[in-house]
């Protein structure tokens, strides 16, 4: 990568996180559990170009990896530390037995350290943790197994030019007996350098006291030059965590170690490569995982992580979790404890993906690491039942076949049911959700309803529609999903209509996706009424309603549809308010991934988009997606705010404007 | 350590089902077929034997069309499966079909579950236990391994629980709550296909009960609070504050 | 024909499916004489009682009859019935009386049925017994035998008359050696909330789906003055403790208000709120077993009468 286009990726970078007149600055926060969701945290801008660069990046570095490690033995010999390069965990352990003079060992937060760290108190060292739950900025000196070292302060998006290059500050003079452990976000190959970013008086004091200093980097962190590594290492502060530190703060990166050399000739540092199956995952499917820079923007984007249940505020543990986690789930085939704690909160939104800076699909690995526990049977009662019922009823919510056309009562007009041999022109592919379920039902319906007004020869496909499989792909079931697929080609074929018009976005999305290429268009409805109205075969009346439109992912973020529901509403007269977050930020409803069959409490984000709602003064939260619907529909219940607003779909919508 | 679990290719006694113009049997296309509810209890547990300690399952099943059920248990961890291609309603005539099918069988442990969804008779485990001049004991939730046989909680009335001994072989059926069932992944399913499925040559005999009438029986009690559901919570609310409950 | 009644006792008290039996052992008798027969180490101790519905009572004693033993019982119970044909056996449908059963039946060679409801003796034996969860009632005639091993459900024949017979007791050893052996008996766990002793109970079913709906019913019993309880699949899908749980193998309730939500009525559960003062069930199967127990049904979705319900409840509060 030229100087000039790593200069162009930075100023991009600095652009877009750019930080908004809405964001203050935060004061110390005494408690990290406390973490308020920040609605002000968006992706705004495309990322798409600096994307491309970052990827470039990682990509590069990975290919050359093995060169670059025979550079480094090479370039770090000439240094003050000593160069090391271990295969193994266990390799690992005998290093630092050799090395470390000290059994206590004090250790920064970093994923890598993580790796080893059972392993090290198998072995009977002492480990002190400096991120703990509370911050503390007085220095005040106690003994070593306190919190004297004060957990990291998680640093704002600042702009760059606050992130500056310095070197580190070794103190002169008497140091701790304690060995530091300490994870690296770069290593230069030429010229020989360990970049590591630093917060105010976590990293800096460690890296001052302690006698041995170990610095512990994957190999994946292996970068040319300077100019990479400086780049890859002030990536992490852009794409951190919401910002809970104040700005006065400064925070400072990069080191040599010609310092340490000059200080103390009793301390010793030593940089060690680990590699612990990295070079296996190059070599795999899932090698992107190595292009991580542990940034966390995915963390931090993530509805789950921290929101959508309590129990999932354990930091550092997913969307990618430990890379040591990645390392064992890939290579072995086989699932962590830590992974499937946290495996079914996942609601597939996307939303990681969409802010990956190196492009990694995380979603896919999630999937796929679904898919390895769901070989193996281990999966929650309520996924197994909601699995076994596809197979035996086609539809996941155990409702018998014979129900599945009760949505039609009282809908007036004709429905033809292409299962008992009638033909039409379009295919209205219900769902489950809106077939059984009494609420979404009147989704179902509406869009009948305005089919009929609108005099389009449409059919059903009555008892014999099944599930699309969309969610049964995201929980991992993916010979569930061939069968089904399978069996509603079949039905598609016999069926023989010109265009497929589905109630659900993620019908939608994996009819358009994942199915093998059909010989008709697939619309979602709402983009299908859209086409309708503009060409004026679709009556209706101006209708006043104060509402807002809400994104589902799978119509929004995965399939970048964004602008005709909202079109449609515009064109019967609805001037819409937006959330603050929408459009491709939209806030997932917490529905996707299985959830609506696993999760067993409403999750706090919907709430707290009710909450905005309601603050906004709408009088009608309208939806695109039966999920969305029902979610919000008992987070309005849940909130006690039924006077105050109600939830609509688009179609329920249309159907009032309907003459 | 060999165990020979029973499962059952039962009916799911939903709504839908409709009994037929005989009066005395369903109608075979309403009905919608899966593993016994209690046998997959039991299979489970087969299986988290076999992990534990290990051991041979044999999953056995009698019915013409039992196959997928049989099937999920191959998937499941079972390493053989014996399938007794006959329709019964009768839990002895079932029993003795098994007894014959098992007789070259070394047992060490026969697992079955509680009672079936569709029939709910509870019979065949302590039959064939009977048959087998097997120890046994039925309403299980727990089973631990000792040096002489087995200790087991059974499940009493009133939350109470009573813990007996048993030695090996014998016999147990398991209560639901016993476990948690694992899934068998469709592809499992097909992966097991390698597995036999063996069909036992066995015929039966006689039948110990005739089928004279099936029917609903009459709702007979329940005064009907009809109408649309405002109507109907209205109704309630009245009636509960004639009752003085409000 | 003999017709012969098991006792179930446990830890000095007699199962009051005991006395059921008796009184449908005095309901087919005809002209013959209703036995009860009693087995224990101590067992005379309910010799009298049971001796008031039957004509006669033979209380079995032995060490090795102390703890109940479907092995053992069935064959002291065989040598009690040696010579003694045809007979028909009565047991308790309890969760011991349906193990006893096919033990005894098998040492008969006799036909067994499981929660027979009903039983007419003419020149066959015929029974009515519930399938498919309480849903389908199954009417069959037995195969002719010497010997009849029925299990009855409790609570079908609570009434019936005083005959006030005698009573022997005699020693019968069994003749095997025991194999199970009972090690001891583990007491319920005791909850926050007593459901035996609340005046409302909003109980809830699998009709409830989700764990998450739970909100409803909470709020619906909150509204009445009343607890939640389940029944047994609400417990093993673990959205209640099992202190929570109403039926036979939980908590028997009398509560002045049962209200049912998406309850079907497994017979088991019947059995523990059967004697409820006022019973109301809210189910959308009409042919849901509950609804021959309740005293007033709602036959529609609890999810668009509940919601309902508490609407209207909170405006009575304000």
């Amino acid at each position: 990568m030229t100087k000039e286009r790593k200069k162009r990726a930075l100023n991009e970078v600095v652009k877009l996180y750019e930080p908004t007149s809405e964001r203050k600055r935060y004061k110390y926060t005494q408690i990290l559990s406390k973490r308020r969701f920040d609605p002000s945290l968006t992706v705004s801008g495309d990322l798409s170009s600096v994307k491309d660069e970052l990827t470039q990046l990682r990509d590069n570095s990975l290919n050359s990896l093995t060169e670059l490690i025979k550079a480094a033995e090479k370039n770090f010999d000439t240094t003050q530390v000593e160069f090391v390069y271990v295969d193994n965990v266990g390799d690992f352990i005998d290093f630092i037995k050799r090395f470390a003079r000290s059994r206590t060992i004090v250790k920064t937060q970093s994923e890598t350290v993580n790796e080893v760290e059972q392993y090290l108190l198998k072995e009977g060292y002492e480990i002190v943790d400096t991120f703990k739950e509370e911050y503390r900025l007085d220095e005040t000196e106690s003994n070593i197994s306190n919190s004297l070292y004060t957990p990291a302060e998680r640093f704002p998006a600042v702009s760059l030019e606050s992130v500056q290059e310095k070197p580190l500050f070794f103190t002169k003079g008497e140091v701790r007996d304690c060995t530091a452990l300490i994870g690296v976000n770069a290593v230069s190959v030429e010229p020989p350098e360990i970049h590591i970013l630093q917060h105010y008086s976590n990293i800096g004091r460690v890296l001052r006291d302690s006698r041995d200093l170990i610095f512990l980097a994957g190999v994946d962190k292996l970068v040319p030059d300077r100019d990479c590594a400086a780049l890859q290492t002030r990536l992490c502060s852009l794409f951190g965590l919401p910002p809970i530190a104040s700005w006065e703060a400064e925070p400072k990166t990069g080191s040599n170690f010609e310092d340490l050399g000059r200080i103390s000739s009793d301390r010793r540092g030593c940089l060690v490569l680990l590699n612990n199956g990295r070079t296996d995952l190059l070599n795999s499917d899932n090698r992107e995982v190595l292009r991580c820079l542990s940034c966390r923007s995915c963390l931090s984007h993530c509805p789950a992580y921290g929101y959508f249940s309590k129990s999932n505020r354990k930091r550092n543990r997913f969307p990618l979790a430990d890379m040591g986690d990645i390392v064992t789930v890939v290579k072995f085939n086989k699932i962590t404890p830590q992974f499937s704690e946290n495996l079914w909160t996942c609601s597939t939104c996307g939303m990681c993906n969409e802010v990956c800076p190196v492009s990694i699909d995380i979603l896919g690995l999630w999937e796929k690491c679904r898919g390895i526990v769901v070989e193996s049977g281990r999966v929650p009662a309520k996924v197994r039942e909601a699995l076994e019922s596809t197979y035996l009823h086609g539809n996941p919510w155990q409702y018998p076949k014979s129900e599945r056309t009760r949505w039609m009562e009282g809908v007036s007009g004709k429905i033809n049911l292409i299962d008992k041999g009638a033909k039409a022109e379009v295919l209205y592919y219900v769902g489950c959700l809106p077939s059984f379920d009494r609420r979404a039902m009147e989704i179902a319906r509406s869009i009948a309803t305005i089919l009929n007004v609108a005099n389009v020869d449409f059919g059903v496909l009555g008892e014999e529609e099944k599930c699309c499989g969309n969610e049964i792909l995201r929980i991992g079931e993916r010979g569930l999903f061939d069968e089904l697929a399978r069996e509603n080609v079949n039905l598609f074929n016999m069926a023989n209509v010109k265009c497929m018009v589905t109630t659900s976005p993620h019908c939608y999305n994996v009819f358009k996706n994942e199915y093998p290429s059909l010989n008709f268009e697939i619309m979602h409805y709402t983009s299908y009424f859209l086409k309708l109205l503009v060409s004026g075969r679709l009556p209706f009346n101006n209708l006043k309603m104060n509402a807002i439109f809400h994104d589902p992912c799978y119509l929004g973020r995965h399939n970048g549809i964004y602008e005709d529901a909202r079109n449609l509403l515009k064109k019967i007269g609805i001037e819409l308010h937006e959330f603050r977050r929408n459009r491709v930020d939209s806030v997932c409803c917490g529905g996707g991934g299985g959830r609506m069959w696993t999760e067993e409490t409403l999750n706090e984000l919907v709430k707290e988009r009710v909450r905005e709602a309601i603050k906004m003064g709408v009088d009608v939260i309208i939806t695109a997606c039966p999920f969305c619907h029902a979610n919000f529909d008992e987070a309005v219940k849940v909130e006690g705010a039924e006077e105050k607003v109600s939830v609509m779909d688009v179609a329920e919508v249309l159907r009032e404007a309907l003459p | 350590m060999n165990i020979v679990v029973l499962v059952k290719h039962a009916f799911a006694p939903e709504p839908g089902l409709r009994i037929g113009t005989d009066g005395k049997s369903f109608e075979k296309q309403t009905l919608v077929y899966e593993m016994n509810e209690w046998d997959s209890y039991a299979v489970e547990e087969a299986i988290k034997i076999k992990e534990q300690k290990g051991a041979e399952v044999v999953a056995v099943s009698v019915g013409k069309d039992c196959d997928d059920t049989l099937r999920r248990c191959l998937a499941l961890g079972a390493d053989r499966a014996i399938k007794i291609p006959y329709d019964s309603m009768d839990s002895w005539q079932i029993a003795e079909a098994i007894h014959m099918s098992i007789k070259g069988e070394r047992l060490d442990l026969v697992l079955a579950g509680f009672q079936s969804q569709d029939l709910n008779n509870g019979l065949v485990g302590p039959i064939l236990a009977g048959m087998l001049r097997l120890s046994y004991a039925i309403a299980v939730i727990s089973i631990e391994f000792e040096d002489e046989g087995v200790r087991v909680k059974r499940e009493l009335e009133g939350g109470f629980q009573e813990e007996v001994r048993l030695p090996l072989p014998c016999l147990l059926a398991v209560q639901t709550g016993i476990n948690q069932p694992r899934y068998a992944s469709i592809r499992g399913i097909l992966r097991a296909k390698t597995k036999e499925i063996k069909e036992s040559p066995v015929i039966l005999k006689s039948s110990t009960f005739e089928i004279e009438k099936l029917y609903s029986p009459v709702v007979k009690k329940a005064k009907r609070i009809e109408g649309s559901a405002e109507e109907v919570s209205s109704k309630l609310i009245e009636l509960l504050k004639e009752r003085g409950l409000l | 024909m003999e017709i012969f009644a098991i006792a179930e006792h446990r830890r000095g008290e007699l199962n009051p499916v005991s006395f059921e039996l008796l009184n449908l052992t005095n309901l087919l008798k005809g002209g013959g004489k209703s036995i009860a027969v009693v087995l224990g180490k101590n067992a005379h101790v309910f010799a009298e009682q049971l001796a008031k519905y039957a004509d006669k009572v033979l209380a079995i004693e032995d060490e090795a009859l102390e703890n109940y033993d479907p092995e053992l019982y069935s064959d002291v119970i065989l040598q009690v019935l040696k010579g003694d044909k045809p007979a028909l056996v009565l047991i308790g449908n309890t969760i011991s009386g349906a193990e006893l059963a096919p033990c005894l039946a098998v040492k008969l060679n006799a036909p067994v049925q499981t929660d027979v409801v009903n039983v007419e003796i003419s020149d066959v034996i015929r029974i009515s017994k519930y399938i498919c969860q309480g849903k389908v009632m199954v009417d069959a005639k037995l195969r002719n035998s010497e010997f009849y091993v029925l299990a009855v459900r409790q609570g079908v024949f609570k009434n019936g008359p005083e005959v006030r017979g005698n009573f022997e007791v005699i020693s019968i050893k069994p003749s095997t050696a025991p194999r199970r052996k009972f090690i001891k008996y583990i007491e319920p766990e005791i909850g926050e909330v007593d459901i035996s002793k609340e005046d409302v109970l909003i109980t809830v079913g699998r009709g409830l789906k989700d764990s998450s709906n739970m909100v409803i019913a909470e709020e619906l019993a909150k509204l009445l003055g009343g607890v939640i309880a389940g029944t047994r699949p609400t417990v093993d899908y673990g959205w209640l403790s099992k202190d929570r749980q109403v039926g036979t193998s939980g908590k028997t309730v009398t509560p002045k208000l049962y209200l049912g939500v998406g309850v079907s009525g497994a017979s088991q559960h019947v059995m523990g709120m059967k004697d409820s003062e006022l019973i109301i069930a809210i189910n959308k199967d009409p042919r849901a077993p509950i609804f021959e127990v309740a005293e007033y049904g709602i036959i529609g979705d609890i999810f668009e009468i509940v919601p309902k319900v508490i609407d209207k409840l909170r405006q009575i509060k304000r």
